[in-house]
């Protein structure tokens, strides 16, 4: 462990108070008595006001708050949802495996189909594949996942009938269902990240297929699947996983929508139904949950860098 | 003025026909949005409830929603909508970001630090998350939307204008501005804003794109535009909501906010090719997988050479004119190290790679002669029988010893893997084989699960013998082995190489370095401008040179001239690659030259003494005499 490693891990918590801090500030962003708007406007009753603007701490000073809310979270208590009176955590964690599920089914297809574009791309540089690749993840790009998901419905569920529209069953359910219900919302997902991660590949591919050590390689008189899969990919795979830690933004993102397009029953749509309800402490319940992801995510990627990195490997 | 524009416009589109397209696209689109209550044919808020939900038609164009109205003018009207939110939302993304983004890259250190912590906070939240539970609070509705959307953008656009910034404050010309006292607003202003302008647009271009997406996909939950104003996103939404009626209808506003994404990103991308931001590459091949061409070569004598060449030309494929070595001959007995000598520029660094195929092809082709290697024609093997006799028949040594090995990979791995490759032998026998052979080149064997940036650069080249010589090759080509390398080092590796010679293997050496070639070479063949233009036994070259090129190479080596004396450097440079000269190709430089000379190609055996051959017509008078007159100054 390096020491580097260790002072990432110690600024998580950090990251985290500054996160749900920097959240707690959306309560001051409220219109008017925030109480009266989180209850629901005008329609609501007094005492639901009241009670409110007690639970949240409403009628004291923000830190007050926070501090509040911060004690309860370290105990994993998120407090309440203010539409349906659930608790949050509770809530979050029945749906995170959903939109686990889709998340990690989106980042295996969205590595398999990056290496693949960009590895061919890469040594087919110039030709048409690689055009054709650059047009395509330019799209990929751009388009958002949820358009995306809108699309695949139309295609194969409503026009062609060969999947289901909306829906999720789980694993231990049945996995056959499980996996025809899932392939669409995470290909959806999938489609951002792979273009990026396809065109990263792609730009470090080419460079170390250009490098000294690779024209060692051939003269050694390395078989070209050799060649460019142990000596040329194995180093270029490197900037490839940092932006592979970035990508946790995207999957994260793209759920969120597309899990409320295929009615998933996950974080995602819990977080949008929650958001047009202006439902804050399910949002900062959720927001702490994706926050720990993306770092996690990142940490995840630091540690398989010395892996695939002898100089950070040897040197710590 | 103009037509020069007008020009680079075409050119650009030419280069960039995606982008172009694209540009077109948005300002279409830009105009249409503004002009929508011109353009529009019907009340975008006209409902007809006898006609829902229909296919496109000549009245309505793209169709008309689930309450009957017209969806080509809702169209337009979102587009008004849905383009003012992003603009106007990255707009103020950037009028918060440019000042938080200098002052941390121009102030730095605490500053910048407190800064970077604070929007690194941003980094740990997905920015759709951020967006949605800003949004949430505000509440829905389009300025909202916007006011979120400016939010989320600030601390990418903000880190672009900081890295910026911090990269032109370290430039000597901003530091020597700062020194003599230039105010800091200036600079700022003058200096810094007009570096961080281009890398801004294209972050800016590409913001845009993400926020026609991020706007879409608020209207499409609920938040963004609230009835009846509608964006794309809304309009996407009441499509959704009747998708298994009317399915197609989704793709309408699903196309637009796609294009429309994409449109930016593609502008972003030319962009920041057009500034040379994304580093372009070039079209390339790669290496040996595309066979070199070789035309003529019939059957010749097998000679008795480990390496035969004949005849060898290499041009350059898109012009087979640009002849970069041409007609070179060469043999290498068992045992005997042959040096090929020359400035750069002089292709012998395109022969060296051409014996074994290694150049990159395209560019390079091999338009005749032939390479044999034991007997072997190299240059029409097919790649798979190419790959066997590398690396077991003939190997390489390359200059830059700490590149040329594998980052990723143990030295030893490096060097097991070519004796798998080639000998049939087990992993256990390869590893032993290996830490024999460190041994034997003087690394310690322990030294094998060590990776190559663990090592001296000396320590490296030795790496890189012990891998070359591990299948006991008949043939050895070091390109400039010992240029990288300290003094004391080089003539470590000078003798490792000469032991393999007396071993008997034949070695081809690379160097520009007369001092290399009379410490290990039997022959030496001096190369200028992609010809060979002497050749023999490095005793009678070094000695008494046969051509004035090789003889002004000498003179220009600080060990020949007395000292005090001035290096005798030559006059004139290499012509390029591809130059088409008649006849001798040194004659511009050189001092001896008579008309004769440029009139028609001198052979190289124009003067043969023994072994010993150059390709000048005047060789005999050189040798003869042991002063040449020079012809310049005969007049």
């Amino acid at each position: 462990m390096s020491t580097l490693l260790l002072r990432r891990i110690a600024l998580i918590p950090l990251l985290l108070v500054g996160v749900t801090l920097s959240m707690q500030l959306l309560y001051l962003l409220l219109p008017g008595d925030p109480a009266a708007t989180l209850a629901g406007g005008e329609n609501a009753s007094l005492s639901q006001v009241e009670r409110i603007r007690a639970e949240l701490k409403l009628d004291q000073p923000f830190y007050v708050a926070y501090w509040d809310w911060l004690t309860h979270a370290v105990r994993f208590d998120f407090g309440r949802s203010l539409v349906t009176d659930q608790g949050v955590a509770e809530e979050l964690f029945r749906r995170l495996p959903a939109t686990l599920s889709l998340g990690v089914v989106a980042l295996v297809i969205a590595i398999a189909m990056g290496l693949i574009g960009g590895v061919f791309a890469a040594i087919r540089c110039g030709g048409f594949f690689d055009r054709l690749l650059l047009a395509v993840t330019s799209a990929g790009m751009a388009v958002p996942a949820f358009i995306i998901g809108i699309v695949l419905i139309v295609v194969f569920a409503v026009e062609l009938g060969v999947a289901p529209a909306i829906g999720y069953v789980p694993i231990s359910e049945s996995p056959a269902e499980w996996a025809r219900h899932i392939v669409m919302p995470a290909i959806a997902v999938a489609i951002a990240p792979a273009a990026r991660i396809a065109r990263t590949l792609r730009g470090s591919l080419i460079q170390a297929l250009d490098s000294p050590y690779v024209l060692t390689a051939w003269s050694k008189g390395g078989r070209a699947r050799v060649v460019i899969l142990r000596h040329a990919l194995r180093n270029s795979l490197i900037p490839t996983l940092t932006v592979l830690g970035l990508q946790v933004d995207l999957l994260i993102g793209g759920s969120l929508i597309v899990e409320n397009v295929f009615s998933v029953p996950g974080v995602g749509a819990y977080v949008a139904n929650a958001a047009t309800g202006s439902d804050l402490p399910v949002i900062q319940g959720a927001v702490v949950l994706f926050a720990l992801a993306t770092i996690l995510a990142n940490l995840a990627v630091d540690i398989a860098y010395g892996i695939f990195n002898p100089k950070v490997r040897v040197s710590s | 003025m103009s037509r020069s524009i007008h020009t680079r416009g075409i050119a650009w589109m030419r280069r960039e026909p995606l982008a172009a397209f694209m540009t077109v696209f948005l300002v279409l689109l830009i105009v249409a949005a503004f002009l929508a209550p011109l353009l529009a044919p019907h009340d975008p808020l006209q409902q007809d409830l006898t006609n829902v939900l229909a296919a496109p038609s000549g009245t309505h164009w793209f169709g008309t929603d689930d309450l009957g109205r017209d969806v080509f003018s809702r169209m337009l009207y979102g587009a008004q909508v849905s383009l003012t939110a992003a603009f106007l939302a990255v707009g103020a993304a950037v009028l918060l970001a440019v000042p938080i983004g200098l002052v941390a890259g121009y102030r730095g250190g605490r500053t910048d630090a407190v800064i970077m912590r604070l929007l690194d906070i941003q980094l740990a939240l997905p920015g759709l998350v951020l967006v949605i539970a800003v949004a949430s609070a505000l509440g829905g509705g389009t300025v909202n939307t916007m006011l979120a959307l400016a939010i989320a953008f600030v601390p990418g656009l903000a880190r672009v204008v900081r890295g910026e910034t911090l990269a032109v404050r370290e430039e000597p010309y901003i530091e020597a501005s700062r020194a003599i006292g230039t105010p800091s607003m200036r600079i700022l202003r003058t200096r810094v804003l007009r570096n961080v302008s281009p890398p801004l647009l294209v972050q800016v271009a590409i913001t845009c794109g993400q926020a026609m997406g991020l706007e879409a996909a608020l209207s499409f939950i609920g938040l963004g535009a609230q009835a009846p104003e509608a964006s794309w996103g809304s309009i996407l939404r009441r499509a959704y909501d009747s998708i298994f009626i009317a399915p197609a209808a989704v793709l309408v506003p699903a196309a637009f906010i796609t294009l429309t994404a994409w449109a930016f990103n593609a502008l972003g991308d030319a962009l920041g090719n057009q500034l040379s931001l994304n580093g372009r590459t070039a079209r390339k091949g790669t290496r040996a997988l595309t066979l070199s061409q070789t035309t003529g070569s019939g059957i010749r004598p097998q000679s008795a050479g480990v390496l035969d060449v004949s005849e060898l030309t290499v041009a350059v494929d898109t012009d087979r004119r640009r002849v970069l070595v041409e007609d070179v001959a060469l043999t290498v007995g068992r045992g005997r190290v042959t040096g090929i000598v020359g400035e750069s520029g002089s292709g012998k660094t395109v022969t060296a790679m051409t014996l074994t195929r290694l150049m990159a092809s395209p560019p390079a082709v091999v338009t005749a002669g032939s390479v044999r290697i034991c007997g072997d024609e190299i240059l029409a093997m097919p790649a798979g029988q190419l790959a066997d006799v590398r690396g077991r028949v003939v190997s390489m040594i390359f200059q830059n010893p700490k590149a040329s090995l594998n980052p990723a990979l143990t030295i030893g791995r490096q060097i097991t893997e070519v004796l798998q490759w080639h000998g049939a032998m087990g992993r256990g026998a390869a590893r032993a084989e290996a830490e024999r052979l460190l041994e034997r080149v003087g690394v310690p064997a322990d030294r094998a699960r060590a990776y190559p940036h663990q090592l001296s650069g000396g320590m490296c080249q030795r790496v890189m013998v012990a891998m070359a010589v591990a299948c006991r090759p008949q043939l050895l080509i070091a390109d400039e082995p010992t240029s990288a390398l300290d003094v004391t080092v080089q003539a470590e590796i000078l003798d490792l190489l000469h032991e393999l010679a007396e071993e008997g293997m034949a070695i081809v050496l690379i160097t520009h370095d007369f001092g290399v070639v009379a410490d290990i070479c039997d022959d030496v063949v001096v190369m200028y401008a992609g010809e060979v233009i002497e050749q023999g036994p490095v005793v009678e070259v070094l000695d008494r040179p046969g051509h004035p090129y090789t003889a002004a190479l000498l003179n220009a080596l600080p060990a020949r001239v007395p000292r005090g004396e001035p290096l005798a450097a030559i006059e004139g440079r290499v012509p390029a690659a591809g130059t088409r000269i008649v006849g001798c190709r040194f004659a511009e430089r050189c001092a001896y030259a008579v008309d004769a000379c440029r009139s028609a190609p001198i052979p190289l055996d124009a003067s043969s003494t023994g072994d010993r051959q150059a390709r000048c017509i005047r060789s005999d008078e050189l040798l003869g005499a042991r002063v040449l007159e020079p012809e310049s100054e005969k007049v």
